[in-house]
């Protein structure tokens, strides 16, 4: 289990959007610490706010009121630059770079294309199993090796927090197992704190120590449940009595009925 | 091994370039026998063989025409090129730009050329400049619109990241969207490397001494039907060696386009 330091704290959040005939609250009074090098997810139905919750802790969206800080300091653009890093959905590489060439273009924006990072790029492309295709465009890739690649580009630059926005959702399931699988791996090598939005209770409860439960309109964090399985987990946790009571829990947290914990 | 791949290449390009090529001679056939046939003067339509005769015979004479041509159309079209991607860049990125300069771009684009031609011989005199004008006037809106549109058009997710890593507008500019407006560009060349000549003609045609339009109005004065052919060939050829130019341009630069994975590709 990861040591219980806070890394980030959101100190009672509310976002409204407003459209031209009303005002929209996307998310309402959440509070949450998230610890470091904690594996946290979010769960909930469409239109919670999970992904306005991972673009304000990533800091492209300002909240309508309350703060997020890192270690205690409130960071401004500067500082939250080279800090934290998404995956989302879509695994959009760039078509005319080859996999490596895509995998060191964060390091061009942040200005550290430096050899150190050359070959943690290397190192990191090892990681995710894909070596064979460095060289590769990314039209020659599957889906879920172009996953692979975008999550080698969002660890490039060593950030200290990882936003993943329903990575696997556009993956069979299969390929989804496996890629649980490998994401665990990689977070037990890597050490990040990741934020980890899904609509899969299955997902949140195999890779999460912790899973934030969200409820929607307005966007509020419903509870909290620990997730006490002993790591690494493997496909056998998935079959274990303990695994399917978690996610009898997380089920009734999400159906409105806490009564199945 | 080797050979069978060689046969199955070969086959695959007698199933692309053979039916094309078939038609083609099919028709030069059929027109080089119609007028034994039909008894059509050789003063209103020459057989294909005549003309091709008499091309051999106007070689010498016909290229410096051609050359020149081919140069006005060549620098209008580089230079509609420049205006339109810089007028493009200008638009997608300033409002103001996009407010002032668009609505004359369109403007400009509605004004016939052949009623402009002959204000720009008035201006610029009888040399290749207002030929260069002219080709220039014809060309640069196909490049324009699709530049515009082109630079619109980057991945949305792909600008999310770019976002998330706070990247700065010029990093967004020179690493994402010139590249992903790249097809769009080149579909604008396309259609703008066959309207160049058309422009360059046109300009000839209202005032020249040199230049395949001025070939055809010469050929012309002198009803000479059979020079008029091979001066009517000749533009075609120009028009679409251009066109294939930009094609070969675009296969290597856009090597990673879904369009060029398929040879099936229509050019």
């Amino acid at each position: 289990m990861p040591d219980r330091t806070e890394y980030i704290s959101i100190k009672d959040i509310s976002v409204h959007f407003s459209t031209s005939e009303e005002q929209v609250t996307a998310l309402e009074h959440i509070s949450l610490d998230i610890y470091k090098e904690e594996f946290f997810s979010i769960i909930g139905p469409s239109g919670c706010g999970k992904s306005t919750l991972l673009n304000l802790i990533g800091g492209v969206l300002k909240p309508s009121s309350g703060e997020i800080l890192f270690h205690g300091n409130s960071l401004g653009v500067s500082g939250k630059r080279g800090k934290v890093s998404y995956v989302f959905q879509e695994p959009v590489l760039l078509p005319w770079r080859t996999l490596f060439e895509n995998v060191l273009l964060p390091l061009e924006v942040l200005g550290l294309s430096i050899p150190e990072y050359h070959q943690r790029a290397r190192d990191l492309i090892r990681l995710v199993g894909l070596e064979q295709f460095e060289g590769a465009y990314p039209r020659a890739l599957s889906g879920g090796m172009k996953q692979r690649a975008c999550i080698a580009r969002a660890l490039v630059f060593d950030p200290s927090t990882l936003l993943m926005d329903e990575p696997f959702g556009a993956l069979d399931e299969i390929t989804r197992t496996t890629m649980n699988l490998e994401l665990q791996k990689i977070w037990t090598q890597t050490k990040k704190t990741v934020l980890f939005v899904t609509h899969s209770i299955q997902e949140a409860v195999f890779l999460s120590d912790r899973i934030g439960v969200m409820s929607p309109r307005p966007g509020r964090l419903n509870t909290v449940v620990e997730i006490d399985l002993p790591r690494p987990r493997s496909i056998d946790t998935i079959s274990s009595p303990e695994f399917a009571a978690y996610m009898a829990a997380i089920r009734g947290h999400l159906h409105g009925s806490a009564e199945v914990e | 091994m080797n050979r069978a791949l060689q046969q199955k290449r070969s086959s695959e390009m007698l199933q692309a370039y053979g039916p094309p090529v078939l038609i083609t001679v099919g028709l030069l056939v059929f027109w080089e026998m119609s007028v034994d046939l039909f008894h059509i003067p050789s003063f209103l339509l020459p057989k294909p063989s005549a003309t091709a005769v008499r091309f051999i015979a106007l070689w010498k004479i016909v290229l410096p025409h051609v050359w020149i041509t081919l140069f006005e159309a060549v620098v209008g079209l580089v230079a509609a090129g420049a205006i339109s991607i810089i007028l493009a860049v200008g638009i997608v990125h300033f409002k103001l730009v996009q407010r002032t300069v668009y609505p004359y771009a369109v403007a400009a684009k509605v004004v016939p050329i052949i009623a402009v031609a002959p204000l720009l011989t008035v201006w610029f005199g009888f040399g290749i400049t207002p030929k260069i004008v002219t080709a220039v006037l014809v060309s640069y809106f196909p490049i324009l619109v699709n530049t515009v549109k082109g630079l619109q058009s980057a991945d949305r997710q792909m600008v999310r990241l770019m976002r998330s890593l706070f990247a700065t507008k010029v990093q967004m500019f020179t690493k994402i969207s010139v590249k992903y407006s790249l097809p769009y560009v080149f579909a604008g060349f396309r259609i703008s490397s066959t309207l160049a000549v058309i422009g360059a003609i046109v300009g000839e045609f209202v005032g020249a001494d040199r230049g395949l339009g001025f070939f055809l109005v010469i050929a012309q004065s002198e009803l000479d039907v059979q020079k008029m052919f091979v001066g009517v060939a000749l533009c075609a050829l120009l028009g679409l060696s251009l066109f294939l130019l930009v094609v070969a341009l675009e296969r290597y630069f856009l090597f990673w386009h879904e369009s060029s994975e398929s040879s099936e590709e229509v050019i």
